[in-house]
Protein backbone atom coordinates (compact mmCIF):
# COMPACT_ATOMS: atom_id res chain seq x y z
CA UNK A 1 0.00 0.00 0.00
CA UNK A 2 1.20 3.50 -0.74
CA UNK A 3 2.49 4.89 2.55
CA UNK A 4 1.98 8.55 1.80
CA UNK A 5 -1.52 8.26 0.35
CA UNK A 6 -4.39 9.96 2.14
CA UNK A 7 -6.28 6.71 2.61
CA UNK A 8 -3.32 5.07 4.31
CA UNK A 9 -2.75 8.09 6.58
CA UNK A 10 -6.36 8.18 7.70
CA UNK A 11 -6.51 4.43 8.30
CA UNK A 12 -3.28 4.51 10.24
CA UNK A 13 -4.44 7.45 12.37
CA UNK A 14 -7.75 5.73 13.11
CA UNK A 15 -6.06 2.50 14.17
CA UNK A 16 -3.61 4.34 16.43
CA UNK A 17 -6.49 6.28 18.03
CA UNK A 18 -8.51 3.14 18.70
CA UNK A 19 -5.63 1.15 20.19
CA UNK A 20 -4.43 4.03 22.34
CA UNK A 21 -7.89 4.82 23.67
CA UNK A 22 -8.57 1.19 24.52
CA UNK A 23 -5.33 1.00 26.52
CA UNK A 24 -6.02 4.24 28.40
CA UNK A 25 -9.64 3.31 29.11
CA UNK A 26 -8.72 -0.17 30.31
CA UNK A 27 -6.04 1.08 32.67
CA UNK A 28 -8.30 3.78 34.09
CA UNK A 29 -11.13 1.32 34.75
CA UNK A 30 -8.91 -1.42 36.12
CA UNK A 31 -7.11 0.88 38.55
CA UNK A 32 -10.16 2.90 39.67
CA UNK A 33 -11.17 0.75 42.69
CA UNK A 34 -7.63 0.82 44.00
CA UNK A 35 -7.36 4.61 43.51
CA UNK A 36 -10.67 5.20 45.31
CA UNK A 37 -9.45 3.08 48.20
CA UNK A 38 -6.10 4.87 48.42
CA UNK A 39 -7.78 8.29 48.42
CA UNK A 40 -10.18 7.13 51.13
CA UNK A 41 -7.32 5.77 53.23
CA UNK A 42 -5.45 9.02 52.83
CA UNK A 43 -8.37 11.07 54.15
CA UNK A 44 -9.05 8.64 56.98
CA UNK A 45 -5.38 8.65 58.05
CA UNK A 46 -5.46 12.44 58.18
CA UNK A 47 -8.56 12.41 60.35
CA UNK A 48 -7.01 9.85 62.69
CA UNK A 49 -3.86 11.94 62.84
CA UNK A 50 -5.62 15.20 63.73
CA UNK A 51 -7.61 13.40 66.40
CA UNK A 52 -4.36 12.83 68.26
CA UNK A 53 -3.07 9.47 67.03
CA UNK A 54 0.69 9.61 66.47
CA UNK A 55 2.20 9.01 63.03
CA UNK A 56 3.92 5.86 64.29
CA UNK A 57 0.64 4.38 65.47
CA UNK A 58 -1.02 5.12 62.14
CA UNK A 59 1.91 3.70 60.17
CA UNK A 60 1.79 0.50 62.20
CA UNK A 61 -1.84 -0.17 61.25
CA UNK A 62 -2.66 -1.99 58.06
CA UNK A 63 -5.24 -0.44 55.71
CA UNK A 64 -8.11 -2.55 57.02
CA UNK A 65 -7.34 -1.61 60.60
CA UNK A 66 -7.20 2.06 59.65
CA UNK A 67 -10.65 1.87 58.07
CA UNK A 68 -12.21 -0.20 60.84
CA UNK A 69 -10.79 2.05 63.54
CA UNK A 70 -12.29 5.01 61.70
CA UNK A 71 -15.67 3.27 61.32
CA UNK A 72 -15.71 2.36 64.99
CA UNK A 73 -14.62 5.66 66.54
CA UNK A 74 -15.90 8.32 64.21
CA UNK A 75 -19.41 9.11 63.18
CA UNK A 76 -19.79 11.61 60.36
CA UNK A 77 -22.57 14.14 60.61
CA UNK A 78 -23.88 15.91 57.52
CA UNK A 79 -25.22 19.41 58.09
CA UNK A 80 -26.95 21.63 55.56
CA UNK A 81 -26.38 25.37 55.25
CA UNK A 82 -28.80 26.09 58.09
CA UNK A 83 -26.88 23.64 60.25
CA UNK A 84 -29.73 21.15 60.33
CA UNK A 85 -28.72 17.54 60.59
CA UNK A 86 -29.22 15.73 57.28
CA UNK A 87 -29.69 12.03 56.64
CA UNK A 88 -27.68 10.23 53.97
CA UNK A 89 -30.88 9.40 52.08
CA UNK A 90 -31.46 13.08 51.35
CA UNK A 91 -28.25 13.06 49.32
CA UNK A 92 -28.74 9.59 47.91
CA UNK A 93 -32.24 10.09 46.49
CA UNK A 94 -31.34 12.82 43.98
CA UNK A 95 -28.17 10.91 43.00
CA UNK A 96 -30.22 7.78 42.27
CA UNK A 97 -32.01 9.86 39.67
CA UNK A 98 -28.66 10.48 37.97
CA UNK A 99 -27.94 6.81 37.39
CA UNK A 100 -26.05 5.85 40.55
CA UNK A 101 -27.16 2.53 42.01
CA UNK A 102 -28.18 2.17 45.64
CA UNK A 103 -25.42 -0.39 46.08
CA UNK A 104 -22.74 2.04 44.88
CA UNK A 105 -24.05 4.81 47.10
CA UNK A 106 -24.29 2.64 50.21
CA UNK A 107 -20.64 1.67 49.84
CA UNK A 108 -19.52 5.31 49.87
CA UNK A 109 -18.26 6.92 53.03
CA UNK A 110 -20.15 10.04 54.06
CA UNK A 111 -17.30 12.31 52.91
CA UNK A 112 -17.27 10.65 49.50
CA UNK A 113 -21.04 10.98 49.23
CA UNK A 114 -20.82 14.71 50.00
CA UNK A 115 -18.04 15.15 47.43
CA UNK A 116 -19.99 13.32 44.73
CA UNK A 117 -23.10 15.33 45.56
CA UNK A 118 -21.23 18.66 45.42
CA UNK A 119 -19.86 17.77 41.99
CA UNK A 120 -23.38 17.08 40.72
CA UNK A 121 -24.95 20.26 42.15
CA UNK A 122 -24.94 22.18 38.82
CA UNK A 123 -26.64 19.26 37.09
CA UNK A 124 -29.16 18.69 39.87
CA UNK A 125 -29.95 22.42 40.00
CA UNK A 126 -30.61 22.42 36.28
CA UNK A 127 -32.97 19.48 36.58
CA UNK A 128 -34.80 21.13 39.47
CA UNK A 129 -35.05 24.30 37.37
CA UNK A 130 -33.32 26.42 40.01
CA UNK A 131 -30.16 28.48 39.97
CA UNK A 132 -27.12 26.80 41.52
CA UNK A 133 -27.14 29.23 44.46
CA UNK A 134 -30.80 28.63 45.28
CA UNK A 135 -30.49 24.90 44.93
CA UNK A 136 -27.19 24.31 46.74
CA UNK A 137 -28.04 22.81 50.14
CA UNK A 138 -24.49 23.68 51.28
CA UNK A 139 -23.83 20.27 52.80
CA UNK A 140 -20.82 20.13 55.06
CA UNK A 141 -19.38 17.48 57.28
CA UNK A 142 -18.29 17.29 60.87
CA UNK A 143 -16.71 14.10 62.15
CA UNK A 144 -17.71 13.22 65.70
CA UNK A 145 -14.95 11.36 67.45
CA UNK A 146 -16.85 9.08 69.83
CA UNK A 147 -15.64 7.60 73.07
CA UNK A 148 -17.97 5.55 75.29
CA UNK A 149 -21.03 6.67 73.30
CA UNK A 150 -20.21 10.26 73.92
CA UNK A 151 -18.73 12.89 71.62
CA UNK A 152 -15.15 13.46 72.58
CA UNK A 153 -13.93 15.66 69.72
CA UNK A 154 -15.39 17.48 66.74
CA UNK A 155 -13.29 17.32 63.59
CA UNK A 156 -13.95 19.89 60.88
CA UNK A 157 -12.50 20.01 57.39
CA UNK A 158 -10.82 23.33 56.58
CA UNK A 159 -9.61 24.61 53.25
CA UNK A 160 -8.74 27.84 51.55
CA UNK A 161 -6.35 29.60 49.25
CA UNK A 162 -2.76 29.88 50.47
CA UNK A 163 0.10 31.65 48.71
CA UNK A 164 0.47 29.29 45.74
CA UNK A 165 -2.69 27.22 45.73
CA UNK A 166 -5.45 25.57 47.72
CA UNK A 167 -4.59 24.27 51.18
CA UNK A 168 -6.59 21.43 52.75
CA UNK A 169 -6.65 20.30 56.33
CA UNK A 170 -8.58 19.34 59.41
CA UNK A 171 -9.01 20.93 62.80
CA UNK A 172 -10.04 19.00 65.91
CA UNK A 173 -12.05 20.79 68.59
CA UNK A 174 -12.59 19.45 72.08
CA UNK A 175 -16.01 18.44 73.38
CA UNK A 176 -16.16 21.75 75.30
CA UNK A 177 -16.35 23.35 71.81
CA UNK A 178 -13.79 25.96 72.81
CA UNK A 179 -10.39 24.27 72.92
CA UNK A 180 -8.48 23.29 69.79
CA UNK A 181 -7.08 19.78 70.03
CA UNK A 182 -5.08 19.62 66.84
CA UNK A 183 -4.69 20.85 63.27
CA UNK A 184 -3.25 19.25 60.14
CA UNK A 185 -2.63 20.45 56.63
CA UNK A 186 -2.49 17.41 54.42
CA UNK A 187 -2.38 19.02 51.01
CA UNK A 188 -0.87 22.36 50.09
CA UNK A 189 1.61 23.89 47.69
CA UNK A 190 3.32 26.36 50.02
CA UNK A 191 7.05 26.98 49.60
CA UNK A 192 9.00 24.22 51.35
CA UNK A 193 11.00 25.66 54.22
CA UNK A 194 8.81 28.78 54.42
CA UNK A 195 5.03 28.41 54.18
CA UNK A 196 5.56 24.67 53.89
CA UNK A 197 6.50 24.66 57.58
CA UNK A 198 2.74 24.76 58.27
CA UNK A 199 2.74 20.96 58.22
CA UNK A 200 5.58 20.65 60.75
CA UNK A 201 4.84 19.63 64.34
CA UNK A 202 6.52 22.72 65.84
CA UNK A 203 3.90 24.82 64.12
CA UNK A 204 0.78 22.64 64.38
CA UNK A 205 1.46 21.73 68.02
CA UNK A 206 1.11 25.39 68.95
CA UNK A 207 -2.61 25.16 68.20
CA UNK A 208 -3.18 22.50 70.83
CA UNK A 209 -4.93 23.98 73.85
CA UNK A 210 -5.72 27.32 72.17
CA UNK A 211 -9.27 28.62 72.51
CA UNK A 212 -11.63 29.76 69.77
CA UNK A 213 -13.87 31.75 72.14
CA UNK A 214 -12.71 34.62 74.36
CA UNK A 215 -13.74 34.92 77.99
CA UNK A 216 -16.96 36.74 76.99
CA UNK A 217 -17.91 33.77 74.84
CA UNK A 218 -17.40 35.62 71.55
CA UNK A 219 -15.89 33.78 68.62
CA UNK A 220 -12.34 34.96 67.88
CA UNK A 221 -10.74 31.88 66.25
CA UNK A 222 -7.02 31.20 66.69
CA UNK A 223 -4.70 33.57 64.86
CA UNK A 224 -1.11 33.43 63.71
CA UNK A 225 0.79 36.63 64.44
CA UNK A 226 3.78 37.97 62.56
CA UNK A 227 6.64 37.11 64.89
CA UNK A 228 6.27 35.80 68.43
CA UNK A 229 2.79 35.83 69.96
CA UNK A 230 4.34 36.56 73.36
CA UNK A 231 5.65 39.92 72.10
CA UNK A 232 2.15 41.21 71.38
CA UNK A 233 -0.18 39.52 73.82
CA UNK A 234 -0.13 38.34 77.38
CA UNK A 235 -2.34 36.55 79.86
CA UNK A 236 -5.61 35.17 78.60
CA UNK A 237 -5.25 36.90 75.23
CA UNK A 238 -2.42 34.49 74.49
CA UNK A 239 -5.04 31.73 74.28
CA UNK A 240 -6.01 32.98 70.83
CA UNK A 241 -2.63 33.67 69.25
CA UNK A 242 0.33 31.60 68.10
CA UNK A 243 3.82 32.34 66.72
CA UNK A 244 4.10 32.93 63.01
CA UNK A 245 6.41 31.26 60.52
CA UNK A 246 9.20 33.64 59.55
CA UNK A 247 9.13 34.42 55.85
CA UNK A 248 5.58 33.14 55.46
CA UNK A 249 3.32 36.04 56.37
CA UNK A 250 0.94 35.45 53.48
CA UNK A 251 0.53 31.76 54.27
CA UNK A 252 -0.18 32.72 57.89
CA UNK A 253 -2.76 35.32 56.93
CA UNK A 254 -4.40 32.83 54.59
CA UNK A 255 -4.64 30.16 57.28
CA UNK A 256 -6.11 32.71 59.71
CA UNK A 257 -8.74 33.71 57.19
CA UNK A 258 -9.96 30.28 56.14
CA UNK A 259 -9.73 28.76 59.61
CA UNK A 260 -11.95 31.57 60.88
CA UNK A 261 -14.39 31.24 57.95
CA UNK A 262 -14.68 27.49 58.20
CA UNK A 263 -15.24 27.39 61.96
CA UNK A 264 -17.73 30.27 61.64
CA UNK A 265 -19.85 28.10 59.37
CA UNK A 266 -20.25 25.59 62.20
CA UNK A 267 -20.65 28.18 64.97
CA UNK A 268 -24.51 28.12 64.94
CA UNK A 269 -24.38 24.33 65.31
CA UNK A 270 -21.83 24.54 68.10
CA UNK A 271 -23.85 27.29 69.78
CA UNK A 272 -26.94 25.08 69.77
CA UNK A 273 -24.98 22.31 71.49
CA UNK A 274 -23.41 24.69 74.00
CA UNK A 275 -26.79 26.08 75.04
CA UNK A 276 -28.74 22.83 74.56
CA UNK A 277 -26.57 20.74 76.81
CA UNK A 278 -25.46 23.45 79.19
CA UNK A 279 -25.23 21.08 82.13
CA UNK A 280 -22.73 18.81 80.46
CA UNK A 281 -19.19 20.08 80.40
CA UNK B 1 30.33 -28.05 8.36
CA UNK B 2 27.59 -29.68 10.35
CA UNK B 3 24.28 -27.90 10.90
CA UNK B 4 25.06 -27.64 14.63
CA UNK B 5 28.17 -25.56 13.87
CA UNK B 6 26.28 -23.06 11.79
CA UNK B 7 23.70 -22.74 14.52
CA UNK B 8 26.44 -22.06 17.04
CA UNK B 9 28.04 -19.50 14.75
CA UNK B 10 24.81 -17.67 14.25
CA UNK B 11 24.29 -17.53 18.02
CA UNK B 12 27.70 -15.94 18.39
CA UNK B 13 27.10 -13.36 15.69
CA UNK B 14 23.69 -12.47 17.05
CA UNK B 15 25.01 -12.22 20.60
CA UNK B 16 27.63 -9.79 19.35
CA UNK B 17 25.01 -7.66 17.71
CA UNK B 18 22.85 -7.70 20.86
CA UNK B 19 25.46 -5.62 22.61
CA UNK B 20 27.75 -4.49 19.84
CA UNK B 21 29.51 -1.16 19.46
CA UNK B 22 26.41 0.61 18.26
CA UNK B 23 24.32 -0.67 21.15
CA UNK B 24 26.94 0.28 23.70
CA UNK B 25 27.13 3.73 22.20
CA UNK B 26 23.33 4.04 22.35
CA UNK B 27 23.21 2.99 25.98
CA UNK B 28 26.26 4.70 27.48
CA UNK B 29 26.78 7.87 25.45
CA UNK B 30 23.79 9.70 26.95
CA UNK B 31 24.95 8.94 30.47
CA UNK B 32 28.09 11.02 30.15
CA UNK B 33 29.41 12.12 26.72
CA UNK B 34 26.05 13.23 25.42
CA UNK B 35 24.04 13.75 28.59
CA UNK B 36 20.56 15.06 27.77
CA UNK B 37 20.55 17.67 30.53
CA UNK B 38 24.11 18.93 30.78
CA UNK B 39 25.03 18.74 27.08
CA UNK B 40 21.78 18.80 25.17
CA UNK B 41 20.08 21.04 27.79
CA UNK B 42 16.79 19.17 27.43
CA UNK B 43 14.20 18.53 30.12
CA UNK B 44 15.26 21.44 32.32
CA UNK B 45 11.70 22.29 33.39
CA UNK B 46 11.16 19.08 35.34
CA UNK B 47 14.75 19.10 36.54
CA UNK B 48 13.91 22.33 38.37
CA UNK B 49 10.46 21.37 39.56
CA UNK B 50 10.88 17.96 41.16
CA UNK B 51 14.34 18.27 42.67
CA UNK B 52 13.46 19.80 46.04
CA UNK B 53 13.56 16.31 47.56
CA UNK B 54 15.37 13.13 46.55
CA UNK B 55 12.29 10.97 46.88
CA UNK B 56 10.31 12.90 44.28
CA UNK B 57 13.37 13.11 42.03
CA UNK B 58 13.81 9.34 42.20
CA UNK B 59 10.18 8.59 41.36
CA UNK B 60 10.26 11.10 38.53
CA UNK B 61 13.46 9.48 37.22
CA UNK B 62 11.96 6.01 37.24
CA UNK B 63 8.83 7.26 35.50
CA UNK B 64 10.87 8.99 32.80
CA UNK B 65 13.09 5.92 32.24
CA UNK B 66 10.03 3.68 31.86
CA UNK B 67 8.20 6.06 29.53
CA UNK B 68 11.33 6.75 27.47
CA UNK B 69 12.27 3.08 27.03
CA UNK B 70 8.75 1.99 26.15
CA UNK B 71 8.04 4.89 23.80
CA UNK B 72 11.32 4.22 21.99
CA UNK B 73 10.47 0.53 21.57
CA UNK B 74 6.95 1.23 20.34
CA UNK B 75 7.90 4.02 17.96
CA UNK B 76 10.79 1.98 16.63
CA UNK B 77 8.67 -1.13 16.04
CA UNK B 78 6.14 0.81 13.98
CA UNK B 79 8.71 3.10 12.36
CA UNK B 80 8.21 1.53 8.93
CA UNK B 81 4.45 1.95 9.15
CA UNK B 82 4.19 5.53 10.40
CA UNK B 83 3.37 7.93 7.56
CA UNK B 84 5.93 10.74 7.61
CA UNK B 85 3.28 13.45 7.49
CA UNK B 86 1.67 12.52 10.79
CA UNK B 87 4.66 11.05 12.61
CA UNK B 88 4.82 13.71 15.33
CA UNK B 89 1.19 13.33 16.36
CA UNK B 90 1.49 9.54 16.31
CA UNK B 91 4.54 9.70 18.59
CA UNK B 92 2.74 12.15 20.84
CA UNK B 93 -0.23 9.83 21.25
CA UNK B 94 2.07 6.93 22.07
CA UNK B 95 3.98 9.01 24.63
CA UNK B 96 0.90 10.52 26.21
CA UNK B 97 -0.86 7.18 26.65
CA UNK B 98 2.26 5.82 28.35
CA UNK B 99 2.36 8.85 30.62
CA UNK B 100 -1.32 8.46 31.52
CA UNK B 101 -0.62 4.82 32.31
CA UNK B 102 2.27 5.75 34.62
CA UNK B 103 0.16 8.46 36.26
CA UNK B 104 -2.72 6.05 36.91
CA UNK B 105 -0.40 3.46 38.42
CA UNK B 106 1.26 6.03 40.67
CA UNK B 107 -2.17 7.21 41.84
CA UNK B 108 -3.26 3.67 42.61
CA UNK B 109 -0.12 2.50 44.38
CA UNK B 110 1.89 5.56 45.49
CA UNK B 111 -0.73 8.20 46.21
CA UNK B 112 1.56 10.21 48.49
CA UNK B 113 4.30 10.56 45.90
CA UNK B 114 1.81 11.15 43.15
CA UNK B 115 0.41 14.10 45.15
CA UNK B 116 3.89 15.54 45.64
CA UNK B 117 4.74 15.22 41.95
CA UNK B 118 1.31 16.70 41.10
CA UNK B 119 1.22 17.92 37.51
CA UNK B 120 4.81 17.03 36.71
CA UNK B 121 4.03 13.40 35.91
CA UNK B 122 1.57 14.60 33.29
CA UNK B 123 4.17 17.03 32.03
CA UNK B 124 6.52 14.16 31.15
CA UNK B 125 4.62 14.28 27.86
CA UNK B 126 6.16 17.65 27.10
CA UNK B 127 9.64 16.61 28.22
CA UNK B 128 11.76 17.34 25.15
CA UNK B 129 13.98 14.32 25.81
CA UNK B 130 11.19 11.86 25.07
CA UNK B 131 9.93 13.28 21.81
CA UNK B 132 13.52 14.14 20.90
CA UNK B 133 14.67 10.54 21.25
CA UNK B 134 11.62 9.18 19.44
CA UNK B 135 12.12 11.55 16.50
CA UNK B 136 15.91 11.58 16.53
CA UNK B 137 16.70 7.95 17.30
CA UNK B 138 13.81 5.47 17.42
CA UNK B 139 12.52 6.42 13.96
CA UNK B 140 15.84 5.37 12.39
CA UNK B 141 16.86 2.41 14.55
CA UNK B 142 15.78 -1.10 15.48
CA UNK B 143 13.67 -1.66 18.63
CA UNK B 144 16.47 -3.19 20.71
CA UNK B 145 18.94 -0.37 20.03
CA UNK B 146 16.15 2.16 20.61
CA UNK B 147 15.31 0.51 23.91
CA UNK B 148 18.94 0.83 25.02
CA UNK B 149 19.01 4.43 23.85
CA UNK B 150 15.87 5.10 25.89
CA UNK B 151 17.32 3.51 29.00
CA UNK B 152 20.63 5.33 28.52
CA UNK B 153 19.03 8.73 28.09
CA UNK B 154 16.66 8.05 30.99
CA UNK B 155 19.57 7.20 33.26
CA UNK B 156 21.58 10.19 32.05
CA UNK B 157 18.64 12.41 32.92
CA UNK B 158 18.09 10.67 36.26
CA UNK B 159 21.72 11.03 37.34
CA UNK B 160 21.60 14.79 37.00
CA UNK B 161 18.17 14.98 38.62
CA UNK B 162 19.31 12.99 41.62
CA UNK B 163 22.55 14.95 42.04
CA UNK B 164 20.65 18.25 41.92
CA UNK B 165 18.06 16.89 44.37
CA UNK B 166 20.79 15.68 46.72
CA UNK B 167 22.33 19.13 47.02
CA UNK B 168 19.00 20.94 47.23
CA UNK B 169 17.62 18.66 49.93
CA UNK B 170 20.87 18.50 51.87
CA UNK B 171 21.69 22.20 51.81
CA UNK B 172 18.12 23.46 51.85
CA UNK B 173 16.54 21.20 54.43
CA UNK B 174 19.46 19.34 56.01
CA UNK B 175 17.86 16.06 54.99
CA UNK B 176 18.70 12.98 52.95
CA UNK B 177 15.68 11.10 51.55
CA UNK B 178 13.56 12.83 54.18
CA UNK B 179 15.78 11.91 57.14
CA UNK B 180 17.47 14.70 59.04
CA UNK B 181 21.23 14.21 58.65
CA UNK B 182 22.55 17.42 60.17
CA UNK B 183 22.70 16.97 63.92
CA UNK B 184 20.73 19.32 66.19
CA UNK B 185 23.99 20.52 67.75
CA UNK B 186 24.95 22.18 64.44
CA UNK B 187 21.74 24.18 64.51
CA UNK B 188 22.26 25.23 68.10
CA UNK B 189 25.75 26.39 67.12
CA UNK B 190 24.15 28.71 64.59
CA UNK B 191 24.09 26.65 61.41
CA UNK B 192 21.13 27.49 59.20
CA UNK B 193 19.55 25.70 56.26
CA UNK B 194 20.03 27.52 52.99
CA UNK B 195 16.42 28.37 52.11
CA UNK B 196 17.48 29.59 48.67
CA UNK B 197 18.31 26.03 47.63
CA UNK B 198 14.68 24.99 47.97
CA UNK B 199 13.51 27.84 45.74
CA UNK B 200 13.85 27.67 41.93
CA UNK B 201 17.03 29.83 41.84
CA UNK B 202 18.77 27.16 43.92
CA UNK B 203 18.13 24.62 41.18
CA UNK B 204 19.46 26.96 38.53
CA UNK B 205 22.65 27.58 40.49
CA UNK B 206 23.32 23.88 41.12
CA UNK B 207 22.43 22.93 37.57
CA UNK B 208 24.72 25.65 36.21
CA UNK B 209 27.61 24.44 38.35
CA UNK B 210 26.96 20.85 37.29
CA UNK B 211 26.92 21.72 33.61
CA UNK B 212 30.20 23.59 34.01
CA UNK B 213 31.79 20.71 35.93
CA UNK B 214 30.51 18.01 33.59
CA UNK B 215 31.54 19.85 30.45
CA UNK B 216 35.03 20.60 31.64
CA UNK B 217 35.53 16.98 32.80
CA UNK B 218 34.19 15.43 29.61
CA UNK B 219 35.99 18.01 27.47
CA UNK B 220 32.87 18.59 25.42
CA UNK B 221 32.21 22.29 25.39
CA UNK B 222 31.71 24.95 22.81
CA UNK B 223 34.60 27.34 22.29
Amino acid sequence: MQRQGNFYIFTFAAIVCIIVSIIVALSATALKPRQVRETRLDIVRNILSVSGLSEDEIQSMNPDEVLSSFQKNFSPLILDKNNNQTERTELETPLLGLGYTQEELSKMYAFELVTVFSKKIPLLAKRAGQSVNDFDPGYKLVFLNMKDNDVFQYILPIDGYGLWGMMYGYVAIDRDLVTVKGIRFYKHQETPGLGGECEKPWFTDQYIGKKILNQNGDFVSVNIVKGKAGDFYSGQDLDHYIDGISGATITGDAINAFLKDDITKFEPYFQSIRTGTGGEK
Amino acid sequence: MSPADTAENSVITSSVSIFGKKERKAAFDPMWDNNPITLQILGICSALAVTTAMKTALVMSISVIVVLALSNIIVSSIRNLIPAKIRIIVMLSVVSSLVILVDQILRAYFLDLSKQLSVFVGLIITNCIILGRAEGFALQNKPWTSFLDGIGNGIGYSLILIIVAFFREFLGKGEFFGFAVIPESFYSMGYQNMGLMILPPGAFIILGLLIWLQRSLSGKFEH
